[in-house]
């Protein structure tokens, strides 16, 4: 599974840090979140579905391999 | 979610800082007219943006807001008196003009011109309607006088209060921008308040607990919309312009006086709320206007003598669980304003954004927090005028309307979110 985030839809609200702080951060100078892993294991799959779930924005996309 | 840096970054306006240079680059209300009523009146202590000052009114009814502390020894000059074209000390007798400038120390010999080198830090201030408004930036950057309607419609048509407020201006500013909150903790003040009810919008407000939003950027600042269901193939709208930094303006309700805000910092962990309430076309009713002055509407009821609010965080607001469990009001607070008071200060002084849990109906809050924070830095990196300097980005109104599903909101701004001179605004 890829992970994206769209950075013209991202305002920061941060859910996605809450839900997979491993994949997800937001800098701390920064209003926009960075993905750590694109390709997170498998088992951080529910924490990233949740993630995507939570986004006010509709910012990040879950592609599969 | 703010991280920390960017929550200081936002939050702090004292001298020096990045947000308070921002703030420096606004007309900003400082005290109501009424405080200075008369010539040669008490002199009235005002801090904002951390800054201790003193307003008086001279003998030639000159506006002055002065360094609050004589520059002999540091005497506060609240103290002073306020006679013959200035502002006395009352320690030695030091007097200053509303520039600031020592004009006597009646110590020094005959024929002394040491009151010349003296010089207090001063700022202009001026009255526009019943506000008195200063800009405290580079005398080189100070824009032209603001032209909000409120202020500009004859003062029959217009009422201003102010309250204090117990925490930063920025968690209470996000309040204004946040209207999902009006159809759970001000549920009660739409069906009671007599400068809310009867409403058509009302019943679409209170019936359509999950609105959509939608933020749309202009030159000035936002509109943020919310929309909810309304008859038959149709939305209701309600549309909230945001003036950079820290003006917004409610969505009117049928034929009532339209109101607004002003946060406006007095330190980092207490802020000035200056509420106005006007009709763009018509005088206020006597009956309008005492309830104004009664604390209906976005008004309050204040402890005697005093800006305080009358329900503050020592009396918990004046909370009445019965009344809760009862549903006379959401939270048990009475009043709009207080309602408001009530939850922004109990957040804390200033409050921790790194735990924020935010949703949809939050995105006027991060796209002002974007806004915000484009200008602090554009400022600062490279001198940028902000957004809301221009007095054209305060000829703005808010607006509530009902439209057919397909017609976006922001096809009618041009047309209704435009103050104009004697044109009603647009409400249901």
């Amino acid at each position: 599974m890829r992970v994206t985030v769209d950075l013209d839809k991202c305002l920061g609200y941060a859910n996605c840090v809450a839900d997979a702080p491993e994949v997800f951060e937001i800098p701390e100078e920064s209003m926009v979140v960075r993905v750590l892993q694109g390709d997170p294991p498998a088992e951080m799959r529910a924490a990233v579905e949740a993630a995507a779930l939570d986004c006010p924005a509709r910012a990040i996309n879950l592609v599969e391999d | 979610m703010l991280t920390h840096a960017n929550n200081e970054l936002l939050t702090r306006t004292g001298p020096g800082t990045p947000m308070g240079d921002l703030f420096r680059r606004y007309w900003i209300p400082a005290l109501l007219a009424e405080e200075l009523p008369e010539d040669d009146c008490p002199p009235v202590r005002v801090k904002l943006l951390s800054e201790r000052m003193i307003a008086f009114r001279d003998s030639d009814g000159r506006y002055g807001l002065i360094d609050e502390f004589c520059a002999h020894r540091g005497a506060s000059l609240w103290f002073g008196r306020n006679e013959e074209g200035g502002l006395r000390c009352a320690y030695h007798g030091f007097k200053f003009d509303v520039t600031g400038q020592c004009i006597e120390v009646p110590s020094e010999p005959e024929g002394s011109t040491f009151c010349t080198r003296v010089k207090l830090t001063a700022y202009p201030l001026v009255k526009i309607g019943e506000v008195l408004w200063t800009y405290m930036g580079p005398p080189e950057h100070q824009p032209p006088v603001p032209e909000y309607e409120f202020v500009t419609v004859p003062e029959e048509q217009s009422y201003t209060s102010k309250r204090w407020q117990e925490c930063n201006w920025l968690q209470a500013l996000e309040g204004g921008i946040d209207s999902s909150h009006v159809s759970f903790l001000h549920s009660s003040g739409l069906r009671d308040d007599p400068l809310f009810k009867g409403s058509k919008g009302n019943e679409y407000n209170l019936k359509d607990l999950r609105p959509h939003f939608e933020v749309v950027e202009n030159e000035g600042g936002l509109f943020v919309a919310a929309r909810r269901n309304a008859d038959d193939g149709h939305y209701y709208w309600r549309v909230t312009p945001w003036v950079m930094p820290t003006f917004t303006m409610v969505p009117p309700r049928a034929d009532h006086p339209v109101h607004g805000h002003f946060w406006i910092p007095i330190d980092d962990e207490n802020c000035w709320v200056f509420t106005f309430d006007y009709h763009p076309t018509r005088a206020l009713t006597a009956a309008e206007r005492q309830a104004m002055i009664d604390g209906h509407g976005v008004h309050c009821e204040y402890v005697p003598g005093t800006y305080r609010p009358l329900a503050n965080k020592d009396n918990d607001y004046l909370m009445d669980r019965e009344g809760q469990k009862r549903g006379d009001s959401f939270s048990g607070v009475k009043g709009i304003a207080i309602q408001d008071a009530s939850v922004q200060e109990s957040m804390g002084p200033i409050v921790d954004r790194t735990k924020e849990r935010l949703v949809a109906t939050d995105a006027g809050i991060m796209k002002a927090r974007h806004m915000l924070r484009n200008a602090v830095l554009a400022l600062r990196d490279g001198g940028a005028v902000p957004p809301g300097v221009d007095p054209a980005h305060h000829r703005v109104r808010s607006f509530a309307i009902v439209l057919p599903r397909e017609q976006p909101f922001t096809e009618v701004t041009d047309e209704v979110a435009v103050a104009r001179p004697g044109v009603a605004h647009v409400s249901v």
